[in-house]
């Protein structure tokens, strides 16, 4: 009987074992899917970056555009945390334009340029709170391991 | 650190020129009087304190919550990323223009390849 019962717990260590390792390894994948993402908008963010330079000069889309150490600016995109630690994107439309210090009249690209930007910032927010959810199963897998391995070596 | 709700915080980015320049056109820039800005641009002249120094500025405000950096530019500080344990201000690596975003160098994904060993097989 006591046979039976151990080797019934110890199935149902392992069942959890995989269900907590698949969990781990999906996390994982989901953070490098969002990734790849991020990449591939933050590269068409840098080739209308170089559009826009090439239409209106070299320095009209660089740090020089930037207001300088007196000046002030607000942060049109920023984000609010919840009690979980969750992140979540807010925009601030009351506040200037950033695309106001490169220019008047400024091409489409530098426009398009923003957008990528902006949304590679959520897309980075995903991925924060991805990462969060991902460690913490990790430690609880660990936790796990300790435990169950406590438990196969009686 | 306490964990309690909070709003409006910031998202730093420690990168190279276009980098920076592209976030701020995203509209994450903020500069006022009393605070340095929650940007950093690095270029070759930068020196690996000074990117420390300002990593670990941004780590200690308490109005950041993220900080994007470039996966090469966190390569010169990996010591002091692979140190920094606490959820909040949670750190990302990206790529750049002229580097690739390599899963293996990153910090926290590194974390879990200690995870899994031959021993839990057995």
């Amino acid at each position: 009987m006591e046979h039976t019962d151990k080797s019934a717990q110890l199935t149902q260590v392992c069942e959890t074992l995989d269900e907590l390792t698949l969990k781990q390894v999906d996390l994982v994948d989901e953070q490098l899917v969002l990734m790849s993402k991020l990449s591939s908008l933050l590269t068409g963010g840098f080739i209308d970056m170089a559009k826009s330079r090439y239409i209106n000069g070299e320095k009209t889309v660089s740090t020089t555009q930037i207001p300088g150490e007196d000046s002030i600016i607000e942060a049109v995109i920023t984000v609010d945390r919840d009690n979980m630690n969750k992140l979540a994107v807010s925009r601030n439309k009351e506040v200037n334009d950033p695309i106001k210090w490169f220019g008047v009249l400024v091409p489409t690209s530098l426009k398009q340029s923003q957008q990528a930007f902006q949304k590679v910032v959520e897309i980075a927010v995903e991925i924060v709170n991805i990462r969060r959810e991902w460690l913490k199963s990790l430690d609880t897998l660990e936790e796990f391991k300790t435990l169950s391995s406590l438990k196969i070596s009686k | 650190m306490a964990i309690a709700a909070a709003k409006g915080r910031l998202i730093a980015v420690i990168g190279d020129e276009d980098t920076c320049v592209g976030f701020l056109l995203g509209g994450i820039g903020e500069m006022n009087k009393n605070r340095q800005p929650n940007f950093m641009v690095v270029d070759k002249n930068t020196s690996i304190s000074e990117v420390e120094e300002c990593f670990k500025r941004f780590l200690k405000r308490d109005d950041i919550d993220i900080i994007l950096i470039n996966q090469n530019v966190a390569e010169m500080i990996r010591h002091v990323i692979d140190n920094h344990n606490e959820p909040i201000p949670a750190v990302l690596e990206i790529p750049s223009k002229d580097h690739p975003y390599d899963a293996s160098k990153d910090s926290i994904l590194r974390r879990a390849k200690g995870m899994f060993s031959a021993e839990d097989t057995k």
